[in-house]
């Protein structure tokens, strides 16, 4: 059976009337699935001169990754990269808002487009030894970890929504960046696709 | 189903991307100046070559951007893909 | 338990304690776990198993495998129902039920065996020659025929199953289990590769499973079974069984079904645990172990029952431990019928005899079988086979000289099982499927692999190689060479030392010699499962056909759901004699995937009910359920349609809901609708090159409305754009509209214009957006907010003010797609219900009104709004649409702005919008109606024009229409007929806007 947990949310979230289905399983699945809380999530779009780099680590204490499908991470903060001029930046701190107006100040001098993005985006938490094969059956990705470890990040599609996704741990931890208006059709999909491993599981 | 190596984010299969069609088309600076043919040789005439074919894709599911492939139309091979202003490789099919 | 006549009381693979009973057309029997359907019924002396296709001829058992063409049967019934299923590869399970196909009233007696005696009038080509005639007739033939020759009938009911599909990448794919294709797995894993060994049986081994030869010290399938131990032993190696490869793709992607309870009884199925699974596998290195399929020979009456590949009868012997009859004759060109023999006669089988078309056969298998005391008889043929619905015994005579004819007197052997070789074909569907060219091999007399062209390895049979060491040596080579080009360091394994008999020449015959021309005496089947002889190849040839392609058209030749994997070479041989061209020459088909047949389940997986389709919902979604509100589908979108209340039929709620805009205020939920965030310096600049017209002097806080073209000059979407600050602006596009209008502008700004400095980012649902229209809606507004002046003046039609709704931060839109004083308020997404209930408590003393996208429709047709996509279809351009006003003349460059200009552009008889007033004014012409110049009786009818918006409009109080009218724009006050399902209706021509023409109710 997998697990699934339902973030507390006072807000008004896609995801807010989503519940177990408490499907049975026939074999164990190692799976937890959990809606996050987005906080602080801001759009930045800018060219990453050397310039603009510091003043982002200078207001942040986090770099901006560079590196293609990279993750940079400070106590408070991730900033995934989604393409050669544009991030995704989450801070744990405090609200969308308040997180542009601080990247909005530290790209002021800069030709850069900073969007608080914190509604528009649903977190779903894939975590467990079996996150993988649970992930594999919509999304063409390698996440084999030969391929694909902690502090990696990848725009692509699961089933049929669009995901950024970032692997956090070796549990392995999948966070699924998604749109919200997507996040309902990802959830009710990742629980069915956790529902069953049999067949999908290698032999033992 | 193909699978394309974004000059960004490495290969990736062809859901994530879409087609644009053939590549190094550039617009006419002045079409005012153009003839009717001239301006729809530009718009609506395309090369269609059986062999090596340089054409545009997006990744757009992925990193957002756009890029040149050279594909071979009778194997389907992707010979290169390289970045907007690039020049294309030198490939024969 | 009752008997099985035709069980060994020893050996095979089957498990003895553990019995099963299943019923076949009706009848119960038993057999064991590790049973084909095939294997069970041939146990329990069923011969007979179905009727062929075109002449109902009756048929058995032919092969042990996928490439069977006779034993067709239909499993189960009802909700599991399934068509087409070949016996001898379905696994038996307590409790199956089958019955056979193509056949009625039953498989004993047939009602369409007549046709058999008719068979002149059903030569190649027939459907296209007999019954083109009359033409009109042909519904009526097609009724019968299809009866006739149904395959199975597919159930009516939903799949009460469950499939899935994986996506998994790896270094080494190998298809196959056989020797070669373990041998490789192995080497490829011990090397740490990551590899994926798949296999359509149930276990490991491949023709090592009715193997007698040792590896090693180890009967062959002991090794297999290390092996496979070994590789699942290795953490990144899978074994996947009961899972058919059945298409090679582009770039090494291979496809997958694999079984993973088909096996099981009906009641162990469970709908939480998968039928099948589909696979996408994209591997680094392809090896292809696939194997080869025994070929039949070509000789009179070669399709009667107990008539078999020798492989298939030593399968069933070895595997199985059936006896597929009681005394077996063989007829051959090649060793491999020699094995069987021996294995058939150490099984305590009688074997009457070897009928070899080669002489002075000599080697070693041919020693073990005279040593056995089994006659062979050399340089002879088969010329007949006897038996009504099974096989009694052959005719045989001796070749003449030159080989080419049969000389001296026939002799009877008697038997009821004919195993036949005419030797062996790779299994190459994979390779071909990969785009490799096949090469014509003269002295195997097969198509083998030529050179790959994607990343693949052939080996072991499949490469044409039939000696069990050679397997394995390739299969380790290969192993190792793809591990090695994958990036591992690999070793080739030690080869195993394997004694096995020389193989001698064989000798090349397809259709053997007879006394009678192939037209006389019985028919000569090439392809089994549809009916084609070796007479309908000549006929194509003789009626002129060339090309391979054509024959299989013109014959049917492979195109069943078997797709020749008997048939394919010995057509071709057939059709080399007929034509005087080699086969090289003549080539092969193209062999298309799937290899075997695959189930829409499997290729539809779990993409069913609620996950057929990523359903997008809004902020307040909820509110609308809650409300009653009908929902229309706007791509993914749910949006509300229209609110009935009280058994309100739908014209009546959007009359309601209408009024209630144009009289008090209501309220639309407009989330969807596009919102890219456009920054940089160059904005402006992009906005006149994407925009038809011109954004130089918009100013701070202003809105402006935008026709966005293609190259060619037509309006692909439209929209407000909104001017935030100098080097910010807004852009909403049409709902759904912004990942194309999005693509767009990136396509430009990186691909074209490198230099402009402009960041696009979609937004579209990091806000709510609450739209609320009609006189009131000011008065609305106000109550709601302190910070924002909504006076007139202050806050004129076409502009935006920042400030706080209902305690939430919001940008406030004047602009409005109702003709009424309308405003859309913006605010984040996971505050938009807080609004939705502000707006909603607040405006209950106005009555307020929630309404629908029906209702939008109506207020914008009203009002002559186009919706891009409704009254445009990539066809038309600003002025066909009488939009001239918004097309700049002082720009000199903008995208599509050339095409304008154009001669096809610029002809005044383009269809053009026009409003239509129908002469009676409570009539609703339907969308699609046809504007006709003049009227026929019936269709066609030459038309000038098409209907595109139609409704009731409330507040004009009469139906309106707006339609694209050949030269419509000069037309107005003119009457036209309007050809409408069928009615003749008159209208005349107007401006398409029918409501406030001056615009003062939306400027108030
Ligand atoms: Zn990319």
């Amino acid at each position: 059976m997998p697990n699934k947990s339902v973030g507390e949310s006072k807000k008004q979230g896609a995801l807010d009337h989503c519940e177990h289905t408490g499907r049975p399983a026939y074999i164990e699945v190692g799976v937890t699935l959990t809606q996050m809380r987005p906080t602080g999530l801001v759009n930045v779009r800018v060219r990453p001169d050397n310039l603009a780099v510091e003043s982002i680590r200078n207001k942040l204490g986090c770099d901006l990754p560079t590196v293609p499908g990279t993750v940079e991470s400070s106590s408070d903060c991730h900033i995934l990269w989604i393409g050669p001029t544009e991030w995704l930046v989450t801070m744990s701190s405090c609200e969308g808002s308040v997180a542009s107006e601080v990247l909005s100040a530290a790209l002021a001098e800069f030709h850069a487009a900073v969007n608080d993005v914190s509604d528009s985006l649903h977190i779903i938490r894939v975590s467990g030894e079996d996150a993988r094969l649970v992930l594999e059956k919509g999304c063409s990705l390698d996440l084999h970890q030969r391929e694909f470890r902690p502090g990696r990040c990848a725009r692509s599609v699961i089933a049929k929504a669009t995901v950024l996704l970032h692997q956090t741990d070796d549990a392995p931890s999948f966070e699924l960046y998604v749109d919200r208006s997507y996040a309902e059709y990802l959830w009710r999909w990742l629980e069915d696709a956790a529902s069953t491993l049999v067949g999908v599981k290698r032999q033992e | 189903m193909f699978q394309i190596d974004c000059p960004f984010c490495g290969p990736r299969w062809q859901v994530e991307f879409v087609c644009g069609g053939e590549a190094h088309i550039e617009r006419p600076i002045n079409p005012d100046m153009l003839s009717d043919d001239e301006w729809a040789d530009y718009v609506f005439m395309r090369t269609n070559s059986k062999g090596m074919h340089y054409e545009r894709w997006c990744h757009i599911h992925g990193c957002r951007q756009w890029f040149n492939a050279a594909r071979d139309t009778v194997s389907d091979k992707i010979h290169a893909t390289y970045r907007m202003g690039e020049k294309p490789p030198e490939l024969s099919s | 338990m009752k008997q099985q006549p035709y069980r060994l009381p020893t050996g095979g693979r089957i498990e003895r304690n553990r019995p099963i009973s299943f019923v076949y057309d009706g009848r119960p029997y038993d057999g064991f776990i590790g049973d084909t359907l095939a294997s069970a019924l041939l146990a329990n002396g069923v011969r007979l198993v179905g009727r062929s296709f075109k002449y109902h001829r009756p048929r058995g058992v032919m092969t042990a495998g996928s490439n069977e063409p006779n034993a067709i049967v239909q499993l189960e019934t009802g909700a599991y129902a399934e068509p087409n299923t070949r016996a001898t590869q379905v696994e038996l399970y307590d409790g199956l039920t089958a019955a056979s196909q193509n056949c009625w009233p039953s498989v004993g007696f047939d009602f369409g065996a007549w046709t058999s005696h008719f068979s002149d009038l059903f030569p190649a080509g027939f459907y296209y020659k007999t019954f083109m005639w009359p033409r009109s007739a042909w519904m009526r033939y097609e009724y019968f025929i299809r009866r006739m020759a149904g395959l199975g009938s597919s159930p009516r009911v939903p799949d009460p199953d469950r499939y899935e599909k994986m996506h998994t990448h790896c270094d080494v794919l190998v298809v196959g289990s056989g020797p070669a294709g373990l041998s490789a797995a192995l080497a490829a894993g011990r090397a740490g590769a990551r590899v994926i060994l798949v296999d359509e049986q149930n276990e490991v081994g491949g023709s090592l499973l009715e193997e007698t030869i040792a590896i090693g010290n180890d009967p062959a399938m002991s090794w297999a079974n290390k092996v496979r131990e070994e590789l699942i032993a290795l953490p990144e190696t899978r074994v996947l069984l009961r899972s058919t490869a059945y298409g090679y793709y582009d770039h090494n992607l291979v496809m997958i079904s694999q079984r993973v309870s088909d096996h099981l009884g009906l009641s162990e199925r469970s709908t939480d645990i998968p039928r099948q699974i589909l696979w996408k596998v994209r591997a680094k290195e392809v090896v292809l172990a696939t194997g080869a399929h025994e070929r039949p020979l070509i000789f009179p009456d070669n399709d009667r029952p107990g008539v078999m590949l020798a492989s298939a009868a030593r399968s069933y012997v070895n595997r199985y431990a059936v006896k597929p009859g009681s005394s077996a004759i063989f007829f051959t060109n090649n060793d491999s019928a020699y094995k069987a023999a021996l294995d058939m006669h150490a099984a305590g089988m009688r074997v009457s005899g070897i009928i070899d078309v080669r002489s002075d056969i000599s080697g070693s298998w041919a020693q073990s079988v005279r040593d056995a005391g089994i006659p062979i008889f050399e340089n002879q043929v088969v010329v007949a086979t006897h038996g009504k619905s099974g096989l009694k015994g052959v005719s045989v005579m001796k070749l003449n000289p030159s080989g080419d004819g049969v000389d001296g007197v026939t002799q009877r052997v008697h038997g009821d099982v004919l195993c036949m070789s005419g030797g062996w074909s790779p299994v190459v569907h994979l390779f071909s499927q990969s785009r490799g060219k096949l090469n014509f091999d003269v002295a195997k007399n097969c198509f083998v692999p030529g050179t790959p062209v994607q990343a693949s390895i052939t080996v072991g049979a499949c490469n044409g190689s039939f000696l069990l060491s050679d397997c394995l040596r390739e299969g380790f080579l290969a192993g190792t060479e793809a591990a090695k080009n994958a990036g591992f360091e690999a070793i080739v394994p030690d080869l195993p030392d394997v004694q096995e008999p020389e193989l001698t020449e064989e000798r090349a015959v397809w259709e053997t010699p007879n006394r009678l021309p192939s037209g006389r005496g019985g028919k000569r089947f090439i392809d089994f499962q549809n009916d084609v002889t070796s007479r309908d190849v000549e006929l194509a040839a003789r009626e002129g056909y060339l090309s391979v392609e054509h024959l299989k058209r013109y014959t049917t030749l492979g195109m069943g759901t078997d797709q020749g994997k008997l048939s394919n070479v010995n057509g071709l041989a057939v059709f080399s004699r007929c034509t005087g061209h080699d086969i090289p020459a003549l080539g092969v088909t193209t062999f298309r995937p799937p290899y075997t047949p695959v189930t829409f389940g499997v290729i539809g997986g779990r993409d069913v009910d609620h996950l057929f389709d990523p359903v997008r919902k809004t902020p307040m979604h909820e509110w609308h359920v809650s409300s009653g509100a009908l929902f229309e589908d706007v791509g993914q979108w749910k949006r509300p349609h229209y609110y009935p209340q009280d058994g309100e039929d739908m014209a009546a709620a959007v009359k309601r809901e209408c009024e209630a805009v144009g009289s008090t205020v209501g309220i639309a939920d407009a989330s969807t609708l596009g919102k890219l965030d456009l920054r940089g310096p160059d904005v402006k600049k992009l906005l006149n090159w994407v925009y038809t017209n011109a954004w130089n002097k918009l100013e701070t806080d202003r809105c402006r409305y935008g026709l966005m073209l293609g190259e060619n000059g037509m309006v692909f979407d439209d929209g407000v754009t909104t001017k935030l600050s100098d080097e910010h602006y807004l852009m909403s596009t049409t709902s759904g509209g912004a990942g194309h209008v999005h693509q767009w502008l990136e396509e430009w700004l990186q691909c074209e214009w490198l230099d402009m400095k402009v960041w696009v980012t979609n937004i579209t649902t990091q806000y709510a957006v609450a739209q609320i229209s009609g006189p009131r809606a000011r008065d609305l507004l106000a109550e709601l907010t302190s910070d924002i002046d909504v006076s007139p003046q202050a806050f004129p039609f076409m502009s935006m003010r920042c400030g706080t709704v209902a305690g939430i931060s919001a940008r406030v839109f004047r602009i409005s797609f109702s003709g009424e004083l309308s405003y859309e308020i913006n605010v984040p997404a996971n505050k938009g219900m807080a609004l939705w209930r502000a707006l909603m408590s607040c405006g209950q003393k106005y009555n307020i009104t929630p309404y629908g996208t029906e209702s939008m429709h109506v207020l914008r047709a009203e009002k002559g709004f186009i919706i891009v996509g409704e009254e445009t279809d990539g066809t038309v351009t600003p002025m066909d649409l009488g939009m001239d006003w918004i097309v700049s003349k002082a720009k000199k460059n903008f995208l599509g702005k050339r095409s304008l200009s154009r001669s096809d552009i610029i002809k005044s008889d383009r269809k053009q919008l026009v409003g239509l007033l129908t002469d009676n004014p409570d009539y609703v012409l339907g969308v699609g109606a046809q504007i006709v110049s003049q009227i026929n009786e019936s269709p066609p009818m030459p038309m000038e024009g098409h209907v595109t918006s139609s409704y009731y409009g409330p507040r004009v109080g009469r139906s309106i229409a707006m339609a694209l009218l050949s030269g419509g724009l000069k037309r107005q006050g003119e009457t036209v007929t309007v050809w409408d399902r069928g009615n003749i209706v008159r209208a005349k021509v107007s401006s398409p806007v029918f409501y406030d023409r001056d615009g003062d109710r939306m400027n108030a």
